[in-house]
């Protein structure tokens, strides 16, 4: 006969997780939001993010879809509401779930309740981290992915000159003979730019010191033989005070000191504008 | 070591102290194989591929004797066990589970009855695979391949699947209720001396190595295992699950005496 020992915070819940599916037909659902119910305790709950819909905000769509979950949202019976009869019972809770998993197969559905040990509140944040909440990125493919980022704003705000094509990915640039390699550049055979990415993050302050002083011993160099101009976007270091802003401070200030402009990569829309606005201003100058 | 000794082996280790199972925080349905596998945390975070005592594999639940215990949960949890001896695992490991009562009473088989609480296997989720299914072209790194080979000629595979990493950089098998003997205990093949055949999963057979050479390293491994490391892996086995002591010693006297004839059927594959 098992022994069974209710253990400090471990409270019989159910959950479902709410999805949003845009299209029915081609089945690719996004996880939005997570109920979790409680009987024992009394406790309904559900944290939903419109955002992972991929709604855009400001939209009759988004509006709609916003007062939309607020109503499933309202019907929960919430940790003080103890006469619900949704929570009167483990049946009760379960069948409530099942019935949203039944009746719900367009735009928004939910997964067959699923039976769950735990604290209820403590049980909705740990599954609402582990079905929905953004995947942590590691810090080189974060890298990565920014420096695309920054390149699709590069090649949007040159589409209006038609240059869009004069950005490049880790483009290699030949002078005197050696070869320097950049994040980001704008060139058409001739070098305009040099862009490159340094995050200060505890994990990687080394390497984004070593780049920084690559960058104050040879951008001279290049900028004299290309003409170019460098920007270093920086992504800065969480907090500000500490070992870590003084790297930040030490290794700005040695790529200011070779004529390197220092922006914020929150700041590449701008960036990206000013880039396209002397780029154009340079091909008016050349056509006149 | 013979029977005896194993015997005596397993009641040393018997008389340990066990360490607690880890419980189930929640199980959800796997696919759609014939043991209807669930998935889930346990308690601590752990992510688990369990089967339960009463998965729809286990023919004879309510009727097991010391002759005839429980089929998949021991065969997984063996053969779980005995494939983390290898210096790269051929397999997830497996262990013993708990499912509290509560989620026994809670969780269902698709269309079927509440799942049974209790100790139960658990594999641990391998993220980020692909399921490879016997019908399948598949090739991987020649060790990885070499190394399920070996292990399933050893614990004489059936009805094998396999995992392959996202990236095809490794392999791994799983499923490993029908081994040892099949779907169902076979005192006979335990208790005779039958030859080992080659077990070769058959979209390995377009890419299998072809000299022996290549599985020399492997062999040589395999060989390396200790008995009293191999009989280990027989201990510890939940008394709800029906494996007796004896069984248990019967069963590691059969794997003892099947490693010695892998070489030989590994030969029969040219």
């Amino acid at each position: 006969m098992q022994q069974v020992q209710q253990m400090q915070h471990e409270w019989l819940c159910f959950f479902s997780v709410v999805r949003y599916v845009p299209d029915p037909v081609r089945d690719e659902p996004r996880n939005i939001g997570v109920l979790v119910l409680c009987p024992d305790r009394h406790f309904g709950g559900s944290k939903i993010s419109l955002r992972r819909t991929g709604i855009n905000e400001g939209t009759s769509q988004h509006r709609f879809m916003h007062s939309f979950l607020q109503g499933y949202q309202s019907t929960l019976p919430g940790d003080m509401n103890q006469d619900s009869p949704i929570l009167s019972s483990q049946s009760s809770a379960r069948q409530y779930l099942s019935s949203l998993h039944e009746n719900s197969a367009n735009l928004l559905q939910f997964t067959p309740p699923t039976a769950a040990l735990g604290e209820p509140s403590t049980l909705l944040n740990q599954l609402y981290r582990q079905y929905v909440s953004p995947r942590r990125v590691p810090g080189h493919e974060r890298e990565k992915q920014s420096i695309q980022r920054a390149a699709i704003s590069l090649r949007h705000a040159l589409i209006p000159l038609g240059r869009s094509d004069w950005v490049h990915t880790k483009p290699r640039v030949q002078v005197a003979g050696a070869n320097y390699h950049f994040d980001l550049g704008i060139r058409d055979g001739r070098l305009y730019y040099a862009l490159d990415l340094l995050t200060f993050r505890a994990q990687n302050i080394q390497q984004t010191e070593q780049r920084g002083a690559w960058y104050s011993h040879v951008w001279r160099r290049v900028a004299d033989e290309t003409g170019a101009q460098a920007i270093v976007l920086v992504d800065s270091p969480m907090t500000r005070q500490g070992p870590l802003e003084d790297h930040f401070k030490r290794v700005t200030e040695w790529v200011q000191d070779v004529g390197v402009q220092v922006r914020q990569i929150q700041e590449i829309g701008t960036v990206a504008q000013d880039i396209a606005v002397r780029l154009g201003g340079e091909a008016a100058r050349h056509s006149d | 070591m013979d029977l005896a000794e194993i015997m005596t082996r397993l009641s040393e280790l018997d008389g340990q102290t066990r360490p607690t199972y880890p419980r189930m925080q929640y199980l959800q349905p796997v696919g759609k194989g014939g043991s209807q596998s669930f998935r889930g945390p346990s308690l601590s975070g752990d992510m688990y591929v369990v089967k339960c005592q009463n998965n729809p594999q286990e023919t004879h639940r309510n009727n097991i004797s010391p002759s005839n215990p429980l089929k998949v949960l021991p065969s997984e949890l063996i053969c779980g066990r005995l494939g983390q001896l290898f210096t790269t695992p051929a397999c997830p490991p497996a262990e013993v589970v708990d499912i509290p009562l509560q989620i026994a009473a809670s969780t269902c088989f698709v269309n079927g009855p509440s799942i049974a609480p209790g100790p139960s296997v658990g594999s641990r989720m391998i993220p980020g695979c692909v399921d490879v299914r016997d019908s399948q072209i598949w090739s991987l790194p020649v060790l990885d391949m070499v190394r399920i080979v070996v292990f399933h000629t050893w614990l004489r595979g059936e009805d094998w699947q396999a995992l392959a990493t996202g990236d095809g950089t490794r392999g791994y098998s799983i499923d490993h209720g029908y081994f040892l003997t099949g779907a169902s205990w076979n005192l006979a093949l335990i208790e005779g001396n039958a030859p080992v055949e080659a077990v070769v999963m058959s979209q390995f057979q377009a890419n299998l190595p072809k000299d022996q050479a290549a599985f020399r390293g492997i062999l040589d491994e395999l060989c390396g295992f200790s008995e009293t490391a191999i009989v280990e892996q027989f201990s510890a086995i939940p008394s709800e699950w029906g494996v007796t002591n004896e069984f248990a010693a019967k069963l590691a006297h059969y794997v003892l005496q099947r490693r010695a004839g892998v070489e030989r059927a590994i030969a029969t594959l040219w």
